[in-house]
């Protein structure tokens, strides 16, 4: 009987060395998959934001010519999402030297900022501005997420004194 | 002897069996990672051509449905007119006695705009009305036309390209006249994306007392701008677009 026991550690002491290359594949199968999923529920949130901003874009649009502020709210009420969205209207000059560039950063800039740029007219009867915008909730984007959906589409409002003019139509959807 | 040897091996038969699992895992982690880069892109090209699609249909939708002021003057901007209409109104109006939009046979003729109560005023309000609504989305191109379906001949034809100049992006605008659809398809072959929304539309028109219709299609088509396309290639006779430039404002 020829015993070899040099370098003998134990039962699982023999097998020690080939531990490491399944350690460290587990490690690599558990990182990548952990990397994946993330990368998965990140990208089918975003869809799904994506999905919800064309439904709300169908609804506000579904009109050729927007005909008065009243008009304009009684689309936003019939908008059901449980995300939370925003969507207003802005000038669309037909004199493109007058055009306005509204960012991101600008649109979230400050609470009330929105009176810069949304765009309003004069309440006949309670003698105040309506701001063609469907929510206040504005000052709540993160600009620094990445899930933010801005579509923009023009559209016809028909303004107060009767005549149609274009305007911009955000919607901005978030997470 | 034998015995000897392979006792002095023991333990690599399990590391070559760990080794074998590690190659599996990272040809799984390949496999995964590609999964993950190439996940939505579909979806993501489906979502993409849906809103470009939505905003062509909206901008036709707004081209049409805008007001311009019927006071016989060009100046589009102003607020004091007291007569307006729709723009779709005042084209089928100077469309009817003449069978054309505008006062010349050629379609990329228009006049200047110091002129008053002159016959390319309809014209003239779709040229900049569509050039504001489309100015949002100042990095794509466009072609915008009107086709008299019956007789295959275009009613109006409006070209804009974006061109890079000494690290400025400036935009041409044009007015075309070609003879068919080929050379538009030609053009428009050099893009690498469109988008395109067309509607159907009827135009009326009277000839020595009759009036009779024509079916006709207004079409809206765009692209993120492209270097292939440009004034160089666009104001070349032998692409038969026959393209005259409009610089004014």
């Amino acid at each position: 009987m020829i015993k070899n026991k040099k370098g003998f550690i134990g039962a699982i002491g023999d097998d020690l060395p080939s531990l490491i290359p399944i350690f460290v594949g587990l490690v690599i199968f558990f990182a990548v998959f952990l990397n994946v999923f993330n990368d998965y529920n990140a990208k089918n949130k975003l869809f799904n934001l994506n999905q919800e901003a064309v439904e709300i874009s169908m609804q506000l649009k579904s009109d050729p010519v927007i005909i008065d502020y009243d008009h304009f709210m009684e689309k936003c009420e019939n908008i059901k999402t449980t995300k939370k969205w925003n969507a207003f209207l802005v000038d669309l000059p037909l004199d493109t030297e007058q055009f306005e560039l509204i960012s991101l950063e600008k649109i979230t800039r400050s609470k009330n900022s929105y009176e810069d740029f949304v765009f309003s007219e004069i309440d006949p009867n309670l003698n105040n501005y309506n701001y063609y915008m469907c929510n206040d909730n504005l000052d709540e984007i993160d600009i620094r997420s990445h899930k933010i959906i801005n579509f923009l589409y023009p559209l016809t409002l028909q303004r107060q004194d009767g005549k149609t003019s274009p305007k911009r139509l955000y919607i901005i959807i978030w997470e | 002897m034998k015995l000897i040897e392979l006792k002095k091996n023991k333990g690599q038969a399990a590391m070559t069996d760990s080794l074998f699992f590690l190659t599996i895992i990272v040809a799984l982690s390949v496999l995964l990672f590609k999964f993950s880069a190439t996940y939505g892109e579909r979806i993501d090209l489906s979502i993409n051509n849906l809103y470009f699609k939505e905003y062509t249909n909206s901008t036709l939708k707004t081209i049409f449905y805008t007001d311009i002021p019927l006071d016989f003057g060009k100046n589009i901007y102003s607020e004091n007119t007291f007569e307006t209409d729709y723009l779709i109104t005042a084209l089928k109006t100077d469309f009817l006695p003449d069978k054309k939009i505008g006062a010349s046979e050629d379609i990329s003729e228009l006049s200047d705009a110091s002129l008053p109560n002159d016959r390319d005023i309809a014209k003239y309000n779709l040229f900049h009305t569509i050039k504001s609504i489309m100015y949002p989305l100042s990095n794509y191109d466009y072609i915008f036309y009107l086709e008299n379906r019956n007789d295959d001949e275009f009613i109006y034809f409006m070209l804009k390209i974006n061109e890079l100049n000494d690290n400025q992006i400036e935009s041409k605008y044009f007015l075309c006249n070609p003879l068919s659809i080929s050379p538009v398809r030609t053009l428009v072959q050099n893009a690498n994306k469109i988008y395109s929304s067309s509607t159907p539309m009827i135009f009326r028109y009277t000839v020595r007392g009759t009036t009779d219709n024509i079916n006709a299609v207004a079409n809206l088509t765009i692209w993120p701008s492209s270097i292939k396309i440009n004034s160089e290639y666009i104001l070349d006779e032998e692409n038969n677009l026959r393209c005259k430039e409009y610089t004014e404002d």
